[in-house]
């Protein structure tokens, strides 16, 4: 694929794969916009190359949840070795950084998502947000099938009791 | 308890939020640009060349007279004296250095007060006395 090419999927994709890059950046917005500005680095230089083996979505989303894992990893060791270390700082809260403002019902799912384990968090945002099938959540995650669904289907039955009192929207 | 349907409904209204939150793609892009090459490495390797050549050229430029003289080789180790020379001057080191003659002492070996003899003189001196014996 020529670098145009590369460049106006990645245009058109550019707002979906706002809200995957959030999704796996625990709702923080810098750390997003971070993460997608590597990740277009990495494909636009080539240092990640799509192969044609899935659809480009897929493919895309995977190299943003790799790129995320990496930040997180390389800012764990920043703040656990050299700041914790040398200058006695605190370790930065995840529970810290504020998600974007939203309305009311959207916290509350934002809320409940939080609740749950990280891998049933990405099946149901992957799903029901990107709406994309199980088996390609499945490659965008890198697990099989069989872990993907059973990661949806525990997911959607906790979220569900989570919500259950609160029924959003209504 | 909500089905599906309420579910895509919620996810989609979330996202809906979260798109309004995006910012524009060329912007994010141009960002990245400044972000990942902030200087490019021919750019590093330029100005280490020229720090290379400004060095060079200042070493270069200072004066033959500035530096140490350090002299041609062979004038430096034919004059060159060790500072503890002096130390290897050991007494009787003249025996060494000179052949030794038959009857002569060197000066260094008499006693100071002249008592001490070659022994050819104390062989003269000793036939000397056994003769005057024998005569008294």
């Amino acid at each position: 694929m020529e670098a145009t090419d590369l460049r106006r999927e990645l245009e058109l994709l550019h707002r979906d794969s706002f809200g995957w890059a959030l999704s796996c950046c625990r709702q923080r917005k810098d750390d997003a916009e971070e993460v997608l500005q590597t990740a277009y680095i990495k494909v636009l230089d080539g240092r990640a190359k799509f192969e044609g083996r899935s659809s480009f979505r897929t493919w895309f989303f995977g190299v943003i949840r790799r790129t995320a894992y990496e930040q997180r990893r390389r800012r764990w060791l920043r703040d656990t070795l050299l700041a914790r270390w040398f200058a006695g700082q605190p370790l930065r809260s995840d529970e810290s950084a504020a998600p974007p403002e939203t309305g009311a019902d959207s916290s509350l799912l934002r809320s409940a998502l939080s609740r749950l384990p990280e891998r049933q968090q990405q099946v149901l945002h992957l799903v029901f947000y990107q709406d994309l099938t199980v088996e390609e959540a499945a490659g965008v995650l890198g697990v099989s099938l069989g872990t993907a669904r059973t990661h949806f289907d525990r997911g959607k039955r906790r979220l569900r009791q989570i919500l259950a009192p609160q029924e959003v929207g209504r | 308890m909500p089905n599906d349907r309420d579910l895509r409904r919620w996810f989609a209204d979330l996202r809906r939020e979260d798109q309004a939150h995006a910012g524009e793609f060329g912007n994010l892009l141009h960002r990245a640009r400044l972000r990942a090459n902030p200087m490019r490495l021919s750019v590093w390797v330029a100005v280490a060349a020229g720090l290379a050549a400004m060095i060079a050229v200042v070493v270069m430029s200072i004066p033959r007279s500035g530096r140490r003289n350090v002299g041609s080789p062979e004038v430096s180790i034919t004059e060159w004296k060790s500072s503890t020379d002096f130390l290897l001057r050991t007494p009787g080191l003249e025996l060494l250095r000179t052949v030794p003659r038959i009857g002569e002492w060197p000066a260094s070996m008499r006693s100071p007060g002249g008592g001490r003899k070659s022994p050819a003189n104390r062989k003269k001196s000793l036939t000397k006395t056994s003769l005057e014996e024998n005569l008294s």
